[in-house]
């Protein structure tokens, strides 16, 4: 049904803004309450070992060439057990995912930007626009964020380029004082939020066009690189900027730093420019998990077109985000548990599929010696 | 189509004409002209052709005097006259042989003049074409500085002319057409052979055919049935009056279809970034080409959304403005008595009156509708308290910018946008604008012209053909290939090495 | 009293908007999914509309992985 194909650099680019979806508002205060003064480096090791869970996410898809994962799960455990797994997988996950970033959405916008605006408008106007995006299919969501990435990339290097005068190393210092521990404290948020929720693209990876002896890996390697390097970024001046304390207390420091620039008399106060950085990364994160779940649901009850059960959803989608927590501290307190959600579908799934299917396979094996050990299906997704 | 004008013509002069008389009817300027043809008057014959089209002397000197001087062989109904004719008397160079009613009455209603003769169930079809037309005269609307300054006419033939004056290669074809039943207007598709690619060329063919309608007056019509897209304010179909705009289009792999009846011709596929390319970029340096293009974007800009910005930046985000800048516009708009919102919808609704109203006034009145229009009107508002001066200045901006399209196709989209994002600017402020923004880049990003998305080469993106983007031109000299994103093959359009001056080798 | 109203206006907008396509297409099973989330949607919408408490999938999330994370974090201080 999906008979959209993006090209591997828009993949690479959509990698980026769904890695700095909510993180870039949200990671560098959680992370600093975590980590303190090096919460730069538990950055820059998170990516690092996220890097590493995006080349697992490269192989895991590379045994299932063009499945997405609710093909997959159907596929080695059966209608029953697959589709379960799956339903948990879409309406579980990744519909909470959604709201989650709406979530986010609302409680900045209301607390910094529109404060006077009732926060079902916000959700509203964000949902039109989802809706439109994932109706009108793969390859315009893709090409969008081809367009948008360009302005991405330039606010935020503006943000830096402003900044930089007034970041004062003596904050970070000393190194490393309060050990390993805190470090890996910090990595514990950052890996998820931004190395694990991508595991919303394995129902995206399937529709990449792919050129002769090239791999799904590069683009995502280098499109989470880059998003998590970004971050880090971010952190790092975050933290030289304010210092740990303030960057710990508020929620969302990014938007204190870009409250900082100022050139001269005249240009100041423009954050909100800045805050349309993060409403594109935002917006991109939702409609990639929103595409999924709506793809995936198709899939799953065998509908003709994935586009049915999108207006539905946004309904849902209306009153979710409002349910997750009765305050923005709410949002910020989920970050303890939130994490372990990640790891069970982001990597605990895949793991577990991996695993049924190399049992299948030696018991295929084992079966009859000339059969080849055959892997599920393969062949264009629906 | 009656079976009787498909009906073969008959060998009697006589039953012929009262045919064609009958299916005229009181047209008195259908001229039916009877003779004899041949020297000593033996064959009884009949010009037929229309007043207004045809050209009256070509006819007298070039087909009836031959026709009367002439040796015309005796034997009625055995030699075949009007083939005779057509070889060695008549002096045209145009001429078809046609045998039946309907080929017939579209001859002389488009100007030919159709010459029958007893016994021959033949008739010939003239080419004397000869009705007044405007002449070859500077565009009305796509003015350049630097460049050739020829439009199209109103007539099919010039207009082919005037391509076949730039491409000289027998590449070009032209291929002709008719649509329309009542209107029979003549169409051509012209493309250059070996560079276009034939999905679009066939596809092209395919919608042409499929239009059946009574009258097309204009390349507009044709354009409605051949986009693709039916529900969007953006243009996926080019137009211009330019010849030189349609050559170069031709030369990249466009195709072009000229039809009789108005100096618009089209071309498809048609490309976003189109719409924002003046041919003087080409013409001027590529420097200085580059920044007028960079201009033309930030116009394009400001055109979009400075009211809206205005609207959400005083309504919701007045921090974003140095104190002196807020306070005095704060002062100035004291003693307005409407919300920001109202007081740029009044002020646009009322620059658009005036914009159409000057389009459709008689030019000596014109220019002081403009004068009274810009200076009196936008003062005595101010002064009346109904807008502040902050507010004209949004508006004349607005106004100025909308000009520097050059493509008025695109400028419309524009001017309806510019609403919209006021309303959303009004109600949310820069998140208004934000989601208004996002939804016509997701618009613009469904819309396809003839299978080549429309954003192309942005989205997808395509670094060779950056070299000719909204913003930037590159030097002609480097300008290797044809745009990737139009044409499959025949890419290569020059050959390096680079000229360089002889002394600096 | 707005919400709930608008709530119903979407439902039956949506409904209106998918529906006729599909019985048109006799895809009565897809009409069948279409409309219980559509129901689920309105439901939540008009429940929330009227103020009333619904559960919290993060208390949920909470209750599952509450002490693990616990431990975790116990180990990382």
């Amino acid at each position: 049904m999906e008979r959209g194909r993006i090209s591997a650099q828009q993949l690479m680019i959509m990698m980026v803004l769904f890695v700095l979806g909510d993180t870039i508002l949200v990671l560098p205060g959680s992370t600093a309450m975590l980590a303190g003064k090096d919460a730069w480096i538990s950055g820059l090791l998170t990516v690092a070992a996220g890097l590493g869970l995006i080349w697992f996410y490269a192989a895991f898809q590379k045994r299932f060439p063009a499945m997405t994962l609710v093909d997959v799960s159907v596929n080695l455990l059966g209608r029953w057990l697959g589709g379960a797994v799956s339903f948990f997988f879409l309406f579980g996950y990744l519909l909470l995912l959604a709201a989650s970033m709406l979530r986010v959405l609302g409680d900045f916008m209301t607390t910094h930007v529109l404060p006077n605006t009732p926060v079902q408008f916000i959700y509203l106007l964000f949902l039109v626009i989802s809706v439109k995006a994932v109706r009108s299919g793969l390859e315009t969501i893709a090409r969008t964020a081809e367009i948008v990435f360009p302005w991405v990339v330039m606010l935020i290097t503006l943000l830096i380029m402003f900044v930089v005068p007034q970041s004062r190393l003596y904050h970070i210092e000393p190194v490393m004082a309060e050990g390993i521990k805190p470090i890996l404290a910090g990595m514990y948020i950052f890996l998820a939020y931004a190395f694990m929720e991508p595991v919303a693209f394995y129902m995206v990876m399937p529709f990449v066009r792919l050129r002769q002896g090239k791999g799904l890996r590069k683009p995502l390697l280098l499109g989470s690189g880059m998003g998590g390097l970004i971050l880090v970024v971010i952190i790092f001046f975050c933290l030289t900027v304010f210092g740990p304390v303030i960057t710990r207390e508020s929620i969302y420091p990014s938007y204190l730093l870009a409250k900082k620039i100022e050139l001269g008399e005249f240009l100041q106060r423009i954050e909100v420019i800045m805050a349309i950085t993060w409403l594109f990364t935002l917006f991109f994160k939702l409609i990639i998990s929103f595409y999924g779940t709506c793809l995936g649901a198709a899939q799953l009850f065998k509908l003709k077109d994935y586009r049915l059960l999108t207006l539905p959803l946004a309904m849902i989608l209306m009153v979710l985000p409002d349910l997750l927590a009765p305050s923005v501290i709410g949002i910020s307190e989920i970050g303890q548990v939130y994490p372990l959600f990640d790891w069970t579908f982001s990597v605990g799934l895949p793991l577990c599929l991996l695993l049924v299917q190399l049992v299948r396979q030696k018991m295929k094996r084992s079966r009859s010696s000339e059969e080849q050990g055959a892997l599920p299906q393969k062949g264009e997704p629906r | 189509m009656t079976t009787q004008q498909r009906a073969p013509l008959d060998h009697s002069l006589h039953r012929n004409l009262t045919v064609i008389r009958k299916a005229i009817g009181t047209s008195g300027d259908i001229i039916i002209r009877e003779f004899q043809a041949g020297r000593s008057g033996e064959v009884p014959a009949a010009i037929i052709y229309a007043d207004g089209l045809a050209d009256a002397n070509a006819i007298q000197s070039m087909v009836l005097r031959p026709l009367m001087l002439a040796d015309m062989p005796l034997g009625i109904g055995q030699i075949p006259l009007a083939s005779r004719a057509k070889e060695h008397i008549v002096y045209i160079g145009d001429v078809e042989e046609i045998t039946d009613l309907e080929s017939l009455y579209k001859a002389f209603l488009t100007g030919n003049s159709v010459l029958l003769f007893e016994g021959d169930q033949t008739a010939l079809s003239l080419d004397t074409k000869g009705w007044k037309e405007r002449s070859v005269d500077e565009p009305s609307t796509q003015n350049v500085i630097r460049g050739p300054k020829e439009a199209f006419t109103e007539t099919l033939k010039t207009n082919i002319g005037l391509l076949r004056r730039r491409i000289k290669s027998t590449t070009m074809q032209v291929e002709y057409k008719t649509v329309g039943r009542l209107t029979q207007t003549d169409l051509a598709i012209v493309y250059m052979d070996g560079i276009v690619a034939d999905e679009v060329l066939n596809e092209v063919r395919h919608r042409l055919s499929l239009i059946d309608i009574d009258a097309i007056f204009e390349s507009g019509n044709i354009e409605e049935f051949i986009q693709e897209e039916q529900l969007t304010y953006f243009p996926t179909v080019f137009n211009t009056e330019r010849p030189d705009v349609v050559a170069a289009g031709l030369v990249e792999g466009r195709v072009a279809i000229i039809v009789d009846g108005t100096p618009f011709v089209l071309l498809v596929p048609a490309l976003f970034i189109q719409f924002l390319q003046s041919p003087d970029d080409y013409y001027q340096r590529a420097d200085i080409g580059s920044i007028l293009r960079t201009l033309r974007l930030v116009a394009l800009f400001i055109a979009m959304l400075a009211p809206a910005a205005f609207i959400a930046i005083t309504s919701f985000h007045q921090e974003m403005l140095p104190s002196s800048l807020l306070i005095s516009i704060a002062a100035s708009r004291s003693g307005v008595p409407f919300p920001v919102f109202v007081e740029a919808l009044i002020m646009e609704i009322t620059f658009e009156l005036l914009r159409e109203a000057g389009l459709r006034m008689p030019k000596a009145i014109g220019q002081a509708i403009s004068i009274v229009g810009a200076l009196v009107l936008g003062e005595a508002a101010v002064q009346a308290g109904l807008v502040s001066p902050g507010m004209v200045i949004i508006v004349s901006l607005t106004a100025i910018t909308t000009f520097v399209i050059p493509y008025s196709s695109l400028a419309v989209p524009i001017r309806l946008l510019r609403f919209s994002l006021m309303g959303l600017a009004a109600m949310f402020g820069l998140y208004g604008i934000f989601v208004g923004l996002t939804y016509v880049i997701l618009h613009l990003n469904t819309l396809r012209s003839f299978g080549v998305p429309y954003l192309k080469p942005y989205a997808p993106f395509i670094m060779a053909d950056q070299k000719d983007g909204v913003w930037f031109r590159a030097p002609i000299w480097k300008m290797l290939k044809r745009p990737l994103s139009l044409v499959n093959r025949n890419q290569t359009r020059q050959r390096p090495p680079v000229p360089k001056p002889s002394g600096k080798e | 009293m707005w919400g709930v109203l608008a709530s119903f206006g979407a439902g039956l907008l949506f409904a209106g908007y998918e529906l006729p396509r599909l019985l048109r297409a006799q895809r009565k099973k897809e009409a069948v999914i279409f409309l219980m989330f559509l129901a689920i949607g309105i439901t939540l919408c008009v429940l929330h509309a009227l103020a009333v408490p619904l559960p919290s999938p993060y208390q949920w999330l909470e209750v599952i992985y509450g002490p693990l994370a616990e431990r975790i974090f116990a180990m990382l201080q």
